[in-house]
């Protein structure tokens, strides 16, 4: 049932974050929410996760920058997540230095009730960067690449939560950015924006993907297939198909993507 | 009786139109008693209970708020009226100058405390050398043991006289053989009981001791030496001291002399203004009884009582009266200067390089700086006296400024009362500073704690146990401060190596600091409630957020749900500080209740001090008070500046908190 993941024809790139075969508990492992999921993402590329509500895309997102570490009671059953060869489950690895290289955006946009100058210096401060022209240069940058600057850039020490709604996530995004990590995660980024927003923040990813590597849930599949280079499915905790977008919407090589694409189901 | 027939008349109609009967029993409103149209059914009598309730409530506010209102406003002019007395027959006068006397007194205080220290050391030395002497010869004693016992068995006669100058001879070569180190122990353990006693002090005793030996057992001749140095050295002191005091003697008997005058001329006015008083009242109830209409009998009689009460009245001519203190006061420039010109020649006769003690050289050092302080106050005083008339207006601003800005609190003695609210507001504030320098720390710190690192079961214990402080009752707490915490307090305050902590050893038993560290353990539970509140209010959104971005835990928490919670943590602080200030029952207990201005002067050390406070003295004093006399409304007055500060702190935490929730 499981599509292999080797089917893939971006395998000329190098895949910068391979899953393998993992399982996930959110119960200290009596259920598993993630059942032996086996998934390369390619550098520079998007990836999306798609499937019914319900089916662990979140979960799988948040294992890859291992928020789920703050769940008490959860706990990874089986396999590995590689990120740069590196796995990130080791015992010696510190998740909080893995999540300054993998950042991500949430999908309600929370900036943090500051201004919007230090929602984008945030992440630089906590790392204990000082020099106000770093910070400077650091803030402009990011809003520039986040195509946020020419509408902020008179009022970056007004208040972030003062900004529209697509405004707030792109800021988000910024604020991610501005640490420069290798990969994103996004979270249904446009599922609380309205259609014009939405449009933006597309815009945005596709301009994103040159500088690094994106993986976003989507219960959109317009927007999958819009944005996203690969694909993969997931149904009740379990990867069904992966592989390229226009493969995975043009031609699915299992019954029940076809079947969730075309809107039969989910 | 009405809805009987009602009953009926529906019973009837159910009869012939059950179908028209259900629909319309359905919508109709079901009628209650009413009477004089009011509804008192069911619902209306409830909603009548607790609507009634809280109109209730908000009536007995206004009726708080108007008598306070009109309690405090009566004290305005009736102080000014007391304020006048005091100027017009000079009382107002005689207390400038008694700052004076005070100032020179205060002087004199600081030296002879300085020469009592220096004497007990000579004292103590003096004692140290007999003790020395006793315990040589207790040693010696020791040593000799055997030849003493059979000294005394020998038969009395003149072979006995011989052996008596041989053994003395012997004692004396044995007490001089004694090492000195192993003198030190045994005399320190006698002299214990004795306070300000050095090593270094016991050193020389020693010395001296060991230089004369045990010439005479009784009178040894190194305690005549010192008692001879002493008593020169101790001689001149005292006589430099004795200058000092008498150099205030013009001064003083000046000051009693206006006193006194000023005294009697007040004593009258206030006697006349009671006087006055008791014929308005007696007058007015005159008026009510002859409009309801009496008996001719009972208006002759209380006609009567009107005419002995004004004959009571006496015509005081404060004119004449103020005419001697003002001849007085003439003499006031030159005596002034003179004191201050004897004063500073008695602490120059001091022999100050003769003196031992710190204490005793500190004292003249302190009492020099003040000597010069002390100058500009009396050329300032000799300005305001020149100008002083007895007949100069006393405005309503006048006094309210003597009530705000007042630094004497003084209503029990037979003088004029002073109602300055300085020294309580202060000490209040005072109090509540020190309690909040405690309680921010500590509460919003177990706040944080709680709320942010605490696991579940830590914090299932730490949060109902803190907030179980606020189950104590203040007096139990204010009990629990006064008999145990004061004196720990004062024991810890007085060991040595905490000696770095500002404000140890502290002055009085009962002091800002107790009362500020219970209040503190009081506010902590509002405090600590409201800031977790205020801190689980933060979204969760922003610390996943901050998390994600690969910032630590602490990281999080100081940078992004402290700062976002600021508001709500001000607004906790704020009505913790509220409730510090109104409190009364513990600074009652334990702030030690001194209406006087807490000395600033001593720097950190005020909050060793006993303080007063605005709820103490209501608390305190209103047991005196006469429904309608100056104290009564003056009392009123200090509420009336409590619970405006109680109102702005409260309003302030509104809007804070208002703010937030837009
Ligand atoms: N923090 C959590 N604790 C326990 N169960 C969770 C938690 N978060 C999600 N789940 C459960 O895990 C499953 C997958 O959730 P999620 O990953 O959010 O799905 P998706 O994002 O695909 O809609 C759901 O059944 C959900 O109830
Ligand atoms: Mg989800």
């Amino acid at each position: 049932m499981v599509a292999s993941p080797t089917s893939q024809d971006s395998s000329t790139d190098p895949a910068l974050i391979n899953i393998d075969d993992l399982g996930f508990s959110y119960n200290q492992g009596k259920t598993e929410t993630i059942q032996g999921v086996s998934l390369h993402c390619p550098e520079k590329q998007v990836t999306a996760f798609i499937g019914p509500s319900g089916c662990g895309k979140s979960t799988l997102l948040r294992c890859i920058n291992r928020m789920n570490d703050l769940v008490e009671t959860s706990k990874i059953t089986r396999g590995s997540i590689n990120i740069m060869g590196q796995d990130i489950n080791a015992p010696d690895v510190d998740a909080i230095e893995l999540r300054k290289q993998v950042g991500m955006v949430f999908q309600k946009y929370n900036p943090f009730p500051k201004s919007i100058y230090e929602n984008v210096a945030y992440g630089l401060r906590i790392q204990g960067i000082k020099n106000k022209s770093t910070l400077d240069e650091a803030v402009e940058r990011a809003l520039k690449g986040a195509a946020l600057w020419d509408e902020v850039k008179d009022r970056l020490k007004d208040s972030a939560l003062g900004l529209s709604g697509g405004q707030q996530q792109r800021l988000c995004i910024a604020r991610t950015t501005a640490v420069s990590p290798k990969v994103i995660l996004m979270d249904e980024p446009c599922s609380a924006l309205d259609p014009i927003a939405t449009a933006k923040v597309e815009e945005l990813i596709s301009e994103l993907r040159r500088d690094f590597t994106i993986v976003i849930v989507t219960h959109s599949m317009q927007q999958a297939s819009r944005i996203s280079d690969n694909t993969a499915f997931f149904y009740l905790g379990e990867l069904v198909e992966y592989g390229d977008t226009n493969k995975i919407f043009s031609n699915p090589s299992v019954k029940q993507t076809e079947d969730y694409i075309s809107g039969r189901f989910g | 009786m009405v809805p009987n027939t009602d009953k009926h008349k529906s019973a009837k109609l159910k009869q012939t139109a059950s179908s028209e009967v259900a629909s319309k029993s359905l919508f109709k409103r079901k009628r209650g008693l009413r009477i004089m149209g009011l509804n008192f059914g069911t619902d209306g009598l409830v909603k009548g209970f607790f609507g009634g309730n809280a109109y209730l409530a908000i009536l007995f506010l206004l009726f708080i708020c108007l008598f306070l209102w009109k309690s405090a406003i009566g004290f305005v002019p009736h102080y000014r009226t007391e304020l006048k007395d005091a100027r017009r027959s000079g009382i107002e006068l005689s207390n400038i100058i008694a700052d004076e006397t005070k100032g020179h007194q205060g002087i004199y205080n600081i030296l002879s405390t300085g020469f009592v220290h220096e004497k007990r050391h000579s004292f103590g030395q003096q004692e140290a050398v007999i003790y020395v002497y006793e315990e040589l010869e207790a040693l010696a004693d020791d040593a000799l043991e055997d030849e003493i016992d059979a000294y005394l068995n020998l038969d009395d006669g003149p072979e006995k006289a011989a052996a008596a100058v041989g053994l003395k001879a012997k004692i004396d070569a044995a007490s001089r053989a004694i090492p000195a180190a192993e003198l030190l122990d045994p005399v320190k353990l006698r002299i214990e009981s004795l306070e300000n006693i050095s090593e270094e002090v016991l050193a020389q005793a020693i010395g001296y001791a060991q230089q004369y030996a045990l010439d005479d057992y009784t009178t040894p001749a190194a305690i005549a030496a010192i008692n001879k140095d002493i008593n020169s050295q101790m001689g001149d002191y005292g006589k430099a001291l004795n200058h000092c005091k008498a150099s205030a003697k013009d001064l003083n008997t000046l000051h009693e002399a206006i006193e006194q005058n000023a005294l009697a001329t007040f004593d009258l006015l206030k006697k006349n203004r009671e006087a006055e008083e008791s014929v308005k009242t007696l007058t007015t109830g005159l008026e009510k009884i002859q409009k309801v209409g009496t008996s001719a009998e009972e208006v002759a009689k209380r006609k009567k009582q009107i005419n002995t009460a004004e004959s009571t009245i006496i015509k005081v001519d404060t004119n004449a009266r103020i005419l001697p203190v003002y001849a007085l006061l003439k003499k006031h420039d030159a005596t002034v200067g003179t004191m201050k010109e004897e004063l500073r020649a008695g602490i120059s006769m001091i022999p100050v390089e003769s003196i031992v003690t710190q204490e005793a050289k500190d004292s003249v050092t302190l009492a020099n700086k003040l000597l010069v302080e002390f100058d500009p106050i009396i050329s300032e005083n000799r300005e305001i006296l020149k100008n002083w008339r007895h007949d100069e207006e006393l405005t309503t601003f006048d006094s309210l400024k003597a009530f705000f800005f007042g630094s004497v609190w003084n209503t029990g003695s037979s003088r004029q009362s002073l109602f300055g609210i300085l020294p309580l507001f202060t000490g209040s504030l005072l109090i509540s500073a020190v309690a909040m320098c405690f309680a921010i720390p500590l509460a919003v710190g177990a706040a944080i704690y709680v709320n942010q690192f605490a696991n579940k079961r830590e914090a299932g214990i730490l949060k109902p146990t803190i907030e179980f402080i606020q189950a104590i009752p203040s007096v139990v707490l204010g009990l629990f401060g006064v008999l145990v915490v004061a004196g720990l307090l004062k024991d810890i305050s007085q060991v040595a190596w905490l000696q770095w902590i500002p404000g140890f050893p502290i002055a009085d038993r009962l002091n800002v600091l107790l009362a500020g560290i219970l209040l503190a353990f009081m506010a902590s539970p509002t405090i600590f409630t409201l800031a977790e509140d205020a801190l689980n209010n933060v979204p969760k959104a922003h610390a996943e957020a901050s998390l994600a971005m690969g910032a630590n835990k602490l990281q999080t928490t100081l940078k992004v749900i402290v700062p976002a919670s600021l508001s709500g943590i001000i607004a906790a602080v704020m009505l913790g500080f509220g409730r510090v200030i109104g409190e009364t029952m513990v600074v009652l207990l334990v702030a030690g209740n001194m209406a006087k201005m807490p000395d600033f002067t001593a720097g950190f050390d005020v909050i060793g001090q006993s303080v007063h406070t605005m709820t103490g003295i209501i608390a305190s004093e209103n047991g005196e008070a006469v429904p309608g006399s100056i104290l009564w409304e003056g009392l009123f007055m200090v509420g009336l500046v409590l619970f405006m500060i109680s109102l702005t702190i409260n309003s302030l935490c509104q809007r804070i908190i208002n703010r937030n929730k837009a």
